[in-house]
């Protein structure tokens, strides 16, 4: 039987490092095309084969199922389209097909989707939705479900989210390193996992530096139903404001440009995700940017990894970014 | 000719696009990697010529000329949590055959060029305390090597982080003790006296953060309704107890227990936001007599680099736990760059434990 050929073979052919042939073969960067081309040469002329595992990885693309609502995703103008593409690009850096199922408002509510495609490898969600339908969602599908952005214990599966709670608190020092003390808060914790994160951060940096909570700074930025926009300003103003997210914050500059307030000259701003479509003061707002690059490619990779390893204990993992300064904060 | 450049695990670990963390525990056999992606480590590994303890005495495959890391800290500051954090990481350190070398701040800040020695062909630089921020500064922008921050954060300074994620380790303790069946869950709070460092009042205040937020986070579970309040209001589902008012209450419990039937009290557990609370409060059940021997229960809090002063005595305590084990890995996984090219921006790297219950 002929011996395999190895690259450390080829390697020492052409004078050159495993870690090249590997490269080239792979079709990786790091390797000049000259080099690659004689590489690829070399390994054709010595019938040089892919060890079985790796070939049998490179034959099967995965092919990965993502969930979401249609209410998330308006074309150009949604937090989660953005995700949404994020996940396709690094699905397929991972060599793996996307197909997308979005869940129009009536279904969402339901417990049960006849014709609800199962046969997917794995799946992502992205985005949340009512606890029947993820019991539903979980139960059916064949292959390993992944959480993107939305977490609820209990559930059996992964979940990626933004790092929600730190994120917060650096938001929170970056003002308290301008001077401000009389800080408040923006966010409906009542709808959103995500928000009560965010708010509990905001929570810990005050009171660990002894910054006082004031209850009439901390504002609701909707209606707990309808998620109808609503923010009442108090008639005492802190100096800053911590938003849960980029729309609170563009809420919030509205109503005080409503009372002839300017950011940052009289109230200083800060939000959460670096994320804000069609507001003027997306421009303007420093915020805490969400990193959905990395956050899409972690649950591509846990995904995949679930597929081969089922029975790995379930884990959340939290993306931690930085934040964007742009002019919404000023130092007093 | 070029002399042919040794493969070490890192390289593996780029070929194959996963952790060089995951190689070394593939090679080795250890437990945590699945029997495919141990085959195909392990192919790879022959395939591209690796030889096992040729490339470096490291016991995760270091690189030849990079072997060893610097612990900075500050001049005889080896006090409380910081502590111990030092001296538990030089063990871990050691016992994975890394080299440890140890550099004092106040020996190198302020000045451009000195010390360089100290830090040439190191693998990075951990720093177990909280440094001043400048320091941190400092140390960051004259190190092209990782700096990695563990057990505290420093938000101005964009380093690496790793840090017990106080915050969900906490609400993972209130969902596993709900779990449970106890009804009424009490936060303790520890003793904050004269000798509590900086980093400890955060520590409680992740977990205390932990626990407030998941008993809000309840009555959201229970489905949205008109009455949900926000959680601005949501003080008033929480009971947080300092040590004196928790052994107070126990005292008053005992009062109660003998008037009502037991069983109409509602199973009752303290938690508390660190291991020698919880051992204090059971020092306070241990002369008290009570129809339900083992209510209220205690459960305590406790990072693989805190002292641990349970006993076989106190078994009953039931414990979130941090071990040292993943919080090292994470720190190896940064020492070693990852393997995704990524520009290091600094991040929190939150590190979760478990919980464990050693009841009698």
């Amino acid at each position: 039987m002929k011996e395999q050929v190895t690259m450390r073979q080829i390697a020492e052919t052409l004078h050159t490092s495993v870690v090249s042939v590997s490269n080239a073969l792979a079709g990786r960067k790091g390797v000049g095309e000259n080099l690659r081309r004689r590489i690829l040469e070399k390994a054709a002329e010595l019938d040089y084969e892919l060890p079985a595992a790796e070939k049998k990885t490179k034959e099967r693309m995965n092919t990965l199922g993502i969930i979401s609502s249609r209410r998330y995703m308006s074309e150009g103008s949604s937090f989660y389209w953005e995700m949404y593409q994020n996940t396709i690009d690094a699905a397929t850096r991972r060599n793996s097909l996307t197909m997308l199922k979005m869940l129009d408002g009536e279904e969402e509510f339901l417990t049960s989707l006849p014709a609800f495609q199962e046969e997917a490898d794995g799946f992502i969600v992205i985005g949340r939705f009512e606890d029947g339908l993820m019991k539903y969602i979980l139960k059916r599908v064949k292959g390993p479900v992944v959480l993107l952005d939305f977490y609820r214990p209990g559930y059996d599966c992964d979940a990626v989210l933004s790092n929600n709670y730190i994120g917060a608190y650096r938001i929170t020092d970056y003002l308290a390193v301008r001077g401000h003390r009389d800080i408040g808060f923006v966010g409906t914790g009542r709808t959103s996992r995500n928000v009560v994160e965010r708010y509990y951060g905001f929570c810990s940096y005050m009171r660990t530096h002894d910054l006082p909570l004031v209850r009439e700074w901390l504002l609701e930025d909707r209606e707990l139903w309808t998620e109808t926009p609503r923010l009442v300003l108090p008639e005492k103003l802190p100096t800053a404001f911590v938003c849960s997210s980029d729309y609170s914050a563009g809420l919030l500059y509205n109503e005080l440009c409503g009372r002839g307030l300017r950011v940052p000259e009289d109230i200083s701003v800060i939000g959460y995700d670096d994320y804000l479509y069609g507001n003027a003061f997306a421009e303007k707002l420093t915020s805490y940017h969400v990193d959905m690059a990395e956050m899409a490619k972690e649950a591509v990779q846990m995904v995949l990894h679930r597929i081969t390893a089922p029975r790995q204990p379930y884990c959340v993992r939290y993306v931690d970014s930085r934040i964007v300064e742009r002019e919404s904060v000023r130092s007093i | 000719m070029r002399p042919k450049k040794k493969i070490n695990q890192m390289d593996i670990a780029n070929a194959l696009g996963i952790s060089n963390v995951t190689v070394s525990n593939a090679l080795a056999g250890r437990k945590g990697v699945s029997d495919d992606l141990i085959r195909k480590v392990r192919q790879t590994a022959a395939e591209m010529g690796y030889e096992a303890g040729k490339s470096s005495p490291g016991k995760d495959g270091a690189d030849d000329c990079s072997d060893f890391v610097v612990i900075v800290t500050r001049n005889g500051g080896t006090d409380g949590v910081s502590g111990c954090l030092t001296e538990w990481l030089t063990k871990q350190l050691r016992a994975w055959r890394f080299r440890v070398r140890y550099c004092a701040v106040d020996e190198i800040s302020g000045e451009e060029d000195a010390k360089k020695d100290s830090f040439e062909n190191c693998l990075g630089i951990l720093v177990p305390m909280p440094l001043a921020t400048e320091e941190l500064l400092f140390l960051r922008k004259k190190n092209e090597r990782p700096v990695i921050g563990i057990g505290f954060f420093d938000p101005r300074v964009p380093i690496d982080y790793v840090v017990d994620d106080g915050f969900h380790g906490s609400q993972l303790m209130v969902q596993y003790l709900r779990g449970k069946g106890y009804e009424r869950i009490l936060y303790v709070k520890p003793d904050e006296d004269s000798s509590v460092t900086e980093v400890q009042k955060a520590m409680w205040e992740d977990r205390l953060s932990g626990y407030r937020s998941e008993l809000y986070l309840e009555t959201m579970n229970c489905g949205r309704t008109v009455e949900q309040a926000s959680p601005f209001d949501a003080e008033e589902v929480q009971s947080i107890l300092t040590v004196k008012e928790a052994q107070t209450y126990l005292e008053s419990r005992q009062d109660t227990d003998r008037k009502h039937a037991a069983a109409e009290q509602p199973r009752t557990v303290f938690f508390c936001g660190d291991m020698k609370t919880a051992c204090a409060l059971q020092d306070c059940l241990a002369g008290r007599r009570t129809a339900v021997p083992d209510e209220p229960a205690i459960a305590g809090y406790l990072t693989g680099w805190e002292p641990d002063p349970r006993t076989e005595e106190r078994q009953g305590i039931m414990a979130y736990e941090n071990s040292e084990g993943r919080l090292l890995e994470q720190c190896c996984a940064l020492l070693r760059g990852g393997c995704d090219g990524r520009k290091r921006l600094g991040e929190v790297h939150l590190v979760l434990g478990e919980i464990t219950e050693k009841r009698i």
